[in-house]
């Protein structure tokens, strides 16, 4: 799975974003490399706290500071730093190039504009379109995210819709400018299982059709195997092991997902007690030295307690944070 | 017609529980229909086992457990708790009934009262079972709060200190505390993270096993249903569709809206990109239905022109299993 440079679409490298109170600094992304290619769905998963989100408001230059402060790294966007670029250049990006779909459609919808004054927004912003010209895209974009009867659609407002095509019509407000990349924060946590699938299935068409990269972000190991081609999988605000979705599920390497994957409650797991992590996620200010995952880690060994642990690689393209597993030398072994 | 399994005595019986809601329009406020949100259900729970409830957002799901509760009234039918019915007891013989059926709910934070520290939150179930005595609370608190894994000193705390699995677990403390025979869960985990999911999981399988609690579990998260439940019960638009034991309803699934839920459903341990096969289709239906036909036939793939006239009865199809579909 070697991959051509320049099918690189968004590189994320050594990103650190810390949020200060008067005595604490919390470290809530912590040295988060990952990237995108063009047409792929990446998976970013995790549990609550662990950075994913925060990443992803990084990428799309929504980090408020005070009291967010990006630390370091680099968000390269199609050759360009986007942390070097200023509030009016991140403006033509956001919604235009990257766009992002959140969790909650009904609050992320404004209650008192009808979907079709929402959806002209950013063609009017992003691609100054004449009026007509606007009308008639809306209702495309509408019926390009499966809603039936676009143009009555359009008068209508986001209370009158189902909790799916609200979804549907955020997507259609992403897609609206052709982005090259979507960034999709848990946008299925509110809905029914039939309907997540329905959606999942739109995103996977769309990419396709729209030939888009996604960048899907969510803690349910069952929405990944739906829809990711690469997962990542972050811990404590670090990434601890990237794969394909195969390598993930089939021979995860790092401790922490092979945990996850054994407390997930299955049919074929009747009878069997299911595998619980024991602890809790550390406080983002007070994370412990040495491996974050060590004090959970059945696998811990000394090393682990002191030295941070490099990435170490298994097959192509999968690599995961745990030199205890690779059972490598004091090389892996950094900081 | 009604599910029933003889070999253990089941200790809920429902037999064709109704609760319709009346649509008011007009300024004279006139009852221009009715919602049906439950219609003629008939289910048992068996003494010590798990039933699982799963069906989409609106489908009555909830009704039914407020009603099995008496937190809502039904409108027919009857609801029997080990014979008696609670649908038709006056509150006086509600009262002792009260206390063997508790529920747990989904949003832990919700839940619990923020003023009031973990130790009131218990005490208040215990007073009502007749603990007074401020010595005998502490120590049944404390018992509880180690039986739900819970530390004794949390117990002078609020609710705020906790993460939402410790919450869950003060929960289960509180409705543990009136000593029940059966919990209704009402999707205890899905606001959980995975591996927290997993403690409440196995905390709700340890304590049937220990104290022989039964539990109507509701969820629609089937993987955490086919790990859980001994039999499951399929709800759509307030009817039940099909009825049968976990393992047979998850191999031999008879009817289309089954099908449906179950090719939605991730498979993470098969390891490839997979998904199911049904429509992008979710438009909303009207809530008001013409009467008495199959509620599935909008959106199933075998639907024909029976299926627009008639509706299918519960029909046993096999030992333990309850299809409502002709086609069957």
């Amino acid at each position: 799975m070697t991959r051509d440079r320049s099918d690189v679409l968004l590189a994320v490298e050594g990103l650190k974003v810390y949020f200060r109170s008067e005595d604490e600094i919390a470290r809530a992304v912590d040295g988060v490399d990952f990237e995108v290619h063009r047409r792929e769905t990446v998976c970013l998963v995790g549990e609550s706290g662990c950075g994913k989100t925060v990443s992803a408001l990084a990428v799309m230059g929504l980090i408020s500071s005070p009291p967010g402060e990006i630390a370091a790294g680099r968000i390269i966007f199609s050759g360009r730093n986007l942390l070097n670029e200023n509030d009016n250049g991140m403006q033509k990006i956001r919604g235009r190039r990257i766009a992002m779909v959140f969790q909650e459609p009904l609050t992320s919808l404004n209650p008192v504009f009808t979907v079709g004054e929402q959806i002209a927004e950013p063609l009017r912003i992003h691609l100054g379109l004449p009026e007509a010209e606007i009308r008639k895209r809306s209702a495309r974009l509408l019926q390009d995210v499966g809603i039936d009867s676009p143009d009555e659609r359009l008068k209508d407002y986001p209370h009158q819709l189902s909790g799916g095509q609200r979804q549907r019509v955020m997507i259609a407000m992403a897609l609206a400018c052709g982005p090259e990349l979507i960034i999709a924060d848990e946008p299925t946590t509110a809905l029914d299982v039939t309907v997540q699938a329905q959606i999942l299935k739109l995103m996977n068409r769309l990419q396709q059709s729209h030939e888009m990269s996604i960048l899907y972000i969510t803690h349910d190991l069952g929405v990944v195997s739906q829809i990711a081609d690469r997962v990542y999988v972050m811990y404590a605000g670090v990434i601890v092991e990237q794969g394909s979705l195969e390598q993930i599920f089939k021979t995860p390497r790092h401790p922490y997902t092979q945990a996850l994957l054994a407390a997930l409650p299955s049919r074929k797991k009747r009878g069997q007690r299911l595998y619980s992590i024991p602890g809790h996620v550390p406080n983002p200010a007070y994370k412990p030295p040495g491996c974050p995952f060590h004090p959970r880690c059945p696998k811990a060994t000394p090393p682990c307690r002191g030295l941070y642990p490099g990435m170490c690689g298994f097959e192509t393209g999968h690599w995961a944070r745990c030199p205890v597993t690779a059972g490598r030398g004091p090389e892996d072994w950094c900081r | 017609m009604d599910p029933s399994f003889a070999r253990e005595p089941d200790i809920l019986r429902l037999e064709g529980v109704k609760k319709y809601y009346p649509i008011r329009r007009g300024f004279l406020q006139r009852t221009t229909g009715w919602v049906r949100a439950v219609e003629n259900v008939s289910l048992a729970i068996a003494s010590g086992k798990t039933l699982g409830l799963v069906g989409e957002s609106g489908c009555g799901k909830t009704t039914l457990a407020r009603m099995i509760l008496r937190l809502l009234p039904s409108d027919a039918g009857r609801i029997l708790f080990r014979g008696v019915d609670i649908a038709s007891a006056s509150a006086k013989e509600m009262q002792p009934l009260r206390r063997e059926i508790q529920i747990i709910f989904q949003d832990p934070y919700g839940s619990l009262n923020p003023r009031m520290t973990v130790g009131q939150t218990i005490a208040e179930g215990l007073r009502t079972i007749g603990i007074r005595n401020h010595g005998e609370q502490a120590q049944r608190i404390e018992h509880l709060l180690e039986r739900v894994g819970m530390p004794a000193a949390s117990a002078d705390r609020y609710p705020h200190e906790f993460s939402g699995g410790q919450r869950q677990r003060v929960g289960i403390a509180r409705a543990l505390s009136v000593g029940p025979a059966l919990i209704v869960c009402d999707e205890p985990v899905s606001a959980l993270d995975v591996s927290i999911q997993a403690q409440i999981i196995n905390l709700l399988k340890d304590l049937q096993d220990q104290l022989g609690l039964s539990y109507l579990f509701i969820s629609h998260d089937l993987n955490v249903v086919g790990y859980l439940c001994h039999h499951v019960a399929v709800m759509y638009k307030g009817q039940i569709m099909e009825y049968a034991g976990a393992d047979e309803l998850f191999e031999n699934p008879l009817h289309p809206y089954t099908h449906v839920l179950l090719s939605a459903v991730p498979d993470p341990e098969a390891g490839k990109k997979s998904l199911g096969e049904q429509a992008e289709d979710d438009r909303p239906e009207p809530p008001a239905e013409p009467p008495d036909v199959c509620r599935f036939h909008v959106k199933c793939p075998e639907t024909d022109d029976r299926c627009r006239l008639f509706n299918g009865e519960l029909t046993q199809v096999g030992m333990d299993h309850f299809v409502r579909c002709w086609k069957r």
